[in-house]
């Protein structure tokens, strides 16, 4: 039974994997281009295993950058939602051993993070499901960024094609069936306007922590305010 | 290897570690409240929400909302599928088929 759940997470991970490849790729050919040899490139990868954090320090250090001060405070600017997805998946992991749970928790990405809940919604948690997924996302983005680092050069820009669009096109199948149900739908109307308010205003990626706070706590007073008047 | 990269490296680590690990060391076996229960059901659709809104309507960092917006028109093919047949293959496969071919119909 759990291999048969780690299968299905490793399967459920594959159509992410045309947006985290070309993304990693390309992540590879950038960092060998700002300096790193190949297998640093792959070093990164393994240890930092955050692709917006990665283009932003590689960016950094282009542009003639290298105040490791910066680097720190983007790398956690960019990360800093990965507390919301943690926080959201705690109830499930909290139970792991520790050693698991951590594992879990270092490979969390908003991919698998949107997988492993879409999951939950279904058929309930399964650690080796989330485990199946972390694997692949995580074994996927090493390779494309070694690929990207040792072969980048003969090889055109993937992200021309808009392969990054895979990651807008999971969060839209597995959103929009559930828009039937009303207090998702309200959820969804608020987090889209605060969404898009905040990605106009703010920069880095501050509009999904905002998002992610103001969505649920507007949702539950609204929900709180229909109960009461009903 | 050199020590400039690796100091690099071992920082971003560290930091994105922080972020990651950090919020397990307050959320031990203690039975969370009911209150954030019920915040933490909405959480997944408005993070699902946050990632996806700006990348559709702001691919290149501007609100962008023409048929020159390749995002903006395979997610509208996308909403359609999903809506209509509730199939998450049909719904990814078939967007960015459109989005490829819109790649290609530009270059």
């Amino acid at each position: 039974m759990a291999n048969k759940e780690l299968l299905q997470g490793c399967r459920d991970c594959l159509p992410l994997l045309t947006g985290s490849i070309p993304f990693g790729f390309t992540c590879g050919i950038m960092t060998v281009a700002a300096g790193f040899t190949p297998f640093e490139a792959i070093l990164m990868s393994m240890a930092v295993f955050s692709g917006a954090a990665q283009f932003a320090a590689v960016l950094m250090l282009q542009s003639g950058n290298d105040n490791l001060n910066m680097i720190i405070a983007s790398t956690i600017m960019v990360n800093l939602h990965n507390l919301l997805l943690i926080a959201s998946l705690s109830p499930y992991i909290v139970n792991l051993p520790k050693s698991i749970r951590y594992v879990l928790a270092f490979c969390i990405t908003d991919a698998t993070y949107a997988i492993t809940m879409n999951r939950i919604s279904q058929h309930g948690y399964s650690a080796s499901y989330h485990v199946g997924a972390s694997t692949v996302m995580y074994l996927s983005w090493t390779f494309a960024t070694a690929a990207g680092a040792l072969a980048g050069s003969y090889v055109p820009n993937p992200l021309s094609w808009g392969l990054d669009f895979t990651l807008p096109a999971v969060l839209i199948a597995i959103v929009v069936p559930k828009l039937s149900d009303r207090r998702i739908a309200t959820v969804v109307a608020i987090a889209a306007a605060t969404a898009l308010a905040a990605a106009l205003t703010l920069g880095g990626k501050w509009y999904i922590i905002l998002t992610g706070i103001v969505a649920p706590t507007v949702s539950l007073v609204w929900e709180r305010i229909v109960k009461h008047e009903n | 290897m050199r020590t400039e990269q690796l100091t690099i490296i071992g920082v971003m680590a560290l930091a994105a570690a922080c972020t990651r690990l950090g919020p397990l060391a307050f959320c031990r076996n203690t039975a969370l409240l009911l209150w954030a229960q019920k915040w933490l059901k909405h959480l997944p659709a408005s993070v699902f929400t946050a990632l996806a809104i700006p990348a559709i309507f702001l691919p290149k960092a501007y609100l962008d909302i023409s048929l020159d917006n390749h995002y903006l028109v395979a997610s509208v093919v996308a909403v359609i599928l999903a809506w209509r047949y509730k199939n998450f293959m049909l719904t990814v496969g078939g967007s960015m088929l459109v989005m490829l071919y819109l790649r290609w119909l530009t270059l």
